[in-house]
């Protein structure tokens, strides 16, 4: 669980999205996935830093997150991470996502853990995160 | 028209001859109006009808006619060109997108290129959105094109509408091609009437305003539901008709009032006569038109002054030819009247005496002298004498004769005083000319023609100058009087028309008033037959839509007591209680109504069209009903080719958990307008397919692919348990909201693949060993690599657990 990993991630999407002409359908949720996987690699690192035995799953995580980030980032992670769990997952029918849909929550999953990462106590290359306009949806 | 010939305007033809008591004529008109406009203003003007439009039969549309695919070109939410494909037979087609996918520009663009109409564009009062109908990715042309194939037909058809920079929505080209012909004018007219009747299309918009509009509207939506629009509009037609003669017979009665009232208070003679025929019960119109065209004077003294102006008394040249004749008889007595001419006449009388004397009684003594004798010698001499003498009296009494008849000539001419200057006394002053004229009439009565000649001229030319000065004066009082007159008679000419049109019409009207009766009568008729079978329809319909609605559709029918008294009668029942009031229904069940009443006109037998398109009947419904949705559309698909556009995706998911046999279509659109349409599979298939995408990506690092992989697979996996839990559950009757909140509670995969093999989340433990056992370890490998993939990246065989997962899919599908 590195801040690597993470990165790594949201630059995969970033690069999907440079070249949105081959985003069809099954890309945009492989992105949407991708940035779910990250959203998720974030709050685990962030809340299991202290207590490596903690449940693994993501409704208890986000439950006990307000107490490791503000009330703010808290909330929107729960927010987006179920947008990219109805985009990307757990329904038997389903619409497939949008590339602007994937460009807003690329952003949103940036700047979140970002701002996750940056709570861990224990930090040593703090990752660069860039300043980027906060977007809902 | 081929549909309106076999269908309504057959049925108003045979129902016409049926009828004894509808008057031939009426009957003229009531086909005629059911003909159109043309048609019936052809049999009003007696034209006799040539029907020359009949001439060239329309090609039949043909029956059975299916939707073969929807093509779109820069229009609304699609950019550059895509096809909708569609499977041209009976069958569920569901279009699925998210909202500004495109995928109502395809319902749009179906509805449009077909009929030229859709009810979001062109009701729409909001210019916005006749505007914003080109797509801003593909500005310079634009096009929507259905492809249209008749089972056993002649190959498709493609009808399609086509605009190039610049156009306007309205405008553009609209041409119809058939497979391996040149594409020609679309020929709308002949499309028109079916697709009014059996409207193939129904736009959400269209269902939601049906039933919440003003009753009036309701009643005509259902009525054109019934397909009788045709009739309504013949209706209209000879009510509109009625209306315009009603009013034409009615005028001349309304304005008689007044028009007299005008005409009596006037002093002119024709005017009080003219109020006088129009107060009798039946004016007579032929003596009014007199009256107004002037061949009738009328009374009071009118007649009169124009007969003074049209007095002629001795013309000037007469009485200048008299005076001549009388000059010069004058001077030819003059000339001969001389003493000797006196003399030779009397002596020539004496001797002629003498001569008949001797003649008679022989020689004798003369008895005049007494002293000669009359003999021989004597006769002899004195006949010579006499000859002589009497040649020189006829000369003098020639001269006479012709003084006579001149003067009698002259005296003719002075006629006596015409009684007209006696009965005109009133309106002219006639002392003048009476006087003058009295004076030359005197000259009738001189005896000496010298006189007569001094004063004839002087007295002539007297009774000319009063005369003219009395012509003029009655030409001043006759133009006085039109003055006054012309404009009523105008009037009066003009009510005239109207009343002999009206006189005309009347018959008409009569004629008209009963067509416009049977068809209504007709009307009313065929709306309760035609409306008893969809009624029933309507009722099992809304019986699977209803679900668990205590709303209950008794019969539907439509009341209609005027124009502007129109609505639908629907016997509501809540909870077993009547109720008419649509008030009681939310807006789901709202629409759910709207489709109850919609499906079973489109599905008629008698429609050319196979296809029904709906777009967005989902909305507000709610989840119990969108599975009656399914159901009923399923049902409908067995016949009949059902495309239904969606945003909403629980009816794709009724459809599959309900194993209903659908074609599911989904519709995305990425950068720049571009629309794709890609077949939407079994979403165990789809999870399965997007595993084996993903595992050939190539731009993806290693542990991230198969972390996605295996997410796939898990998520496959829970689906097909999903999917199997629900079917056994919804089908023992557990209601939906309960299916749903025991899937909820089962969080992870393994619960839920509990539920689906045990129907028991409790079960849960012995999961693995039942795999085990029934299936082999395989079985569990794959759950574990599901799980672990998701967590830590997957080193296995990617291709392997695909394969695996599948098998264990099938599995829990099938099993």
């Amino acid at each position: 669980m590195t801040d690597r990993e993470v990165l790594d991630r949201l630059d995969h999407v970033g690069r999907m999205l440079a070249d949105a002409r081959g985003l069809d359908g099954v890309r945009v949720r492989c992105g949407a996935w991708l940035l779910r996987t990250t959203l998720e690699r974030a709050v685990v690192a962030l809340v299991c830093a202290d207590d490596p035995s903690a449940t693994r799953s993501m409704h208890a995580l986000l439950l006990r997150l307000p107490k490791h980030v503000g009330d703010d980032v808290a909330a929107d992670t729960a927010q987006l991470w179920h947008a990219l769990r109805r985009a990307a997952h757990h329904h038997d029918y389903e619409i497939a996502p949008t590339a602007d849909e994937l460009r807003g929550w690329h952003e949103d999953t940036r700047w979140l853990s970002g701002a996750l990462l940056a709570a861990q106590p224990l930090l040593l290359p703090r990752p660069r995160v860039e300043s980027a306009s906060r977007r809902h949806g | 028209m081929a549909v309106a010939g076999t269908g309504l305007h057959g049925l108003m033809l045979s129902r016409v001859a049926r009828d004894r008591e509808l008057t031939p004529r009426a009957a003229e008109l009531v086909i005629a109006a059911c003909r159109g406009e043309a048609a019936l203003n052809r049999v009003l003007d007696g034209v006799v009808a040539e029907d020359a439009p009949e001439a060239h039969p329309r090609r039949s549309l043909g029956a059975g006619i299916y939707l073969a695919g929807v093509r779109v070109r820069g229009f609304r939410g699609i950019g550059q060109e895509v096809d909708l494909p569609l499977v041209s037979g009976p069958g569920l087609t569901v279009v699925t997108g998210r909202n500004g996918s495109g995928k109502s520009s395809f319902a749009e663009a179906a509805e449009f290129a077909l009929t030229g109409n859709n009810t979001r564009w062109t009701k729409s009062l909001n210019e916005v959105w006749r505007q914003g109908w080109r797509n801003l990715h593909s500005p310079e042309d634009a096009s929507v094109a259905i492809t249209l194939v008749r089972a056993g037909g002649e190959g498709a058809t493609t009808i399609r509408r086509a605009w190039a920079d610049g156009d306007d929505f309205t405008g553009g080209t609209w041409t119809e091609q058939t497979d391996g012909r040149e594409p020609e004018p679309f020929d709308q007219a002949r499309w028109r009437s079916a697709l009014e009747t059996y409207r193939p299309f129904l736009p959400y918009s269209e269902l939601g305003k049906s039933l919440e509009g003003k009753p009036s509207e309701l009643h005509d939506a259902v009525h054109s539901l019934l397909g009788l629009e045709a009739i309504t509009d013949a209706q209209n037609r000879l009510a509109e008709h009625r209306k315009r003669l009603a009013d034409v017979v009615a005028r001349p009665h309304d304005r008689r009032a007044k028009v007299r009232e005008e005409l009596a208070a006037s002093p002119d003679g024709r005017a009080q006569r003219a109020a006088e025929l129009l107060g009798q019960d039946h004016p007579d119109l032929d003596a009014l038109a007199d009256l107004a065209l002037g061949t009738d004077v009328g009374a009071g003294g009118m007649p009169l002054l124009l007969r003074v102006t049209e007095l002629a008394p001795p013309s000037a040249a007469d009485v200048a030819r008299c005076l001549e004749e009388l000059d010069a008889a004058l001077a030819g007595v003059a000339a001969v009247a001389t003493d000797g001419a006196q003399m030779c006449l009397r002596t020539s009388e004496v001797l002629r005496v003498a001569l008949e004397l001797h003649e008679a009684k022989g020689n004798k003594s003369c008895p005049v002298c007494g002293i000669g004798v009359l003999d021989q010698r004597w006769f002899t001499a004195t006949t010579k004498r006499a000859e002589t003498l009497a040649a020189a009296a006829a000369v003098l009494h020639d001269a006479g004769t012709r003084l006579d008849t001149a003067t009698a000539a002259a005296r003719s001419l002075c006629t006596p005083v015409p009684e007209l200057f006696k009965e005109v006394d009133g309106l002219l002053h006639t002392e003048a000319v009476r006087a003058a004229w009295a004076v030359w009439a005197e000259c009738s009565t001189y005896e000496d023609p010298v006189k007569l000649r001094t004063d004839l001229p002087e007295r002539h030319a007297a009774v000319l100058a009063a005369v003219d000065a009395l012509k003029t004066a009655a030409r001043e009082q006759i133009d006085k009087r039109d003055l006054v007159w012309r404009p009523m008679a105008l009037a009066l000419f003009e009510w005239h028309s109207q009343a002999e049109r009206a006189l005309a019409d009347q018959q008409v009207l009569a004629d008209v008033t009963e067509a416009e009766n049977w068809i209504r009568r007709t009307a009313a008729r065929l709306r309760s037959e035609r409306i008893a079978p969809f009624a029933k329809e309507s009722q099992r319909i809304w019986q699977r839509l209803r679900q668990q609605s205590n709303i209950d559709l008794g019969t539907v029918h439509l009341e209609s007591t005027g124009h502007d008294n129109r609505r639908v009668e629907l016997d509501v029942s809540v909870d077993g209680k009547p109720n008419s009031a649509l008030a009681v229904m939310s807006q789901g069940e709202l629409h759910a109504m709207a489709l109850a009443l919609f499906l079973p006109r489109a599905v008629v037998d008698e429609s050319p069209f196979r296809f029904v398109v709906i777009d967005d009947p989902v909305q507000a419904m709610d989840p119990a009903k969108v599975d009656g949705l399914a159901q009923v559309l399923a049902d409908v698909g067995l016949t009949r080719q059902v495309v239904v556009f969606t945003h909403d995706d629980r009816l794709t998911e009724a459809v599959r958990r309900l194993r209903l046999p659908a074609t599911v279509w989904e519709v995305c659109r990425e950068e720049g307008s571009a629309v794709r349409v890609r077949r939407c599979d079994d979403p165990v298939d789809r999870y399965l397919s997007d595993a084996r995408a993903m595992r050939t990506t190539e731009d993806l690092p290693e542990e991230a692919r198969a972390e996605l992989v295996a997410s796939c697979c898990r998520a496959a996996l829970e689906t097909a348990g999903d999917m199997r839990f629900r079917q056994v559950r919804l089908a023992r009757g557990q209601p939906h909201a309960e299916v749903e909140q025991v899937l909820e509670q089962a969080l992870t995969t393994r619960q839920r693949l509990a539920l689906a093999v045990f129907d028991d989340p409790a079960e849960n433990r012995n999961l693995l060993s039942y795999l085990t056992n029934t299936l082999g370890a395989w079985a569990v490998g794959v759950l574990n690599a599901c799980r672990e993939g998701t967590v830590s990246s997957y080193d296995g065989d990617l291709l392997a657990l695909i394969r695996d997962t599948e098998r264990l899919t099938n599995w829990l599908r099938e099993e």
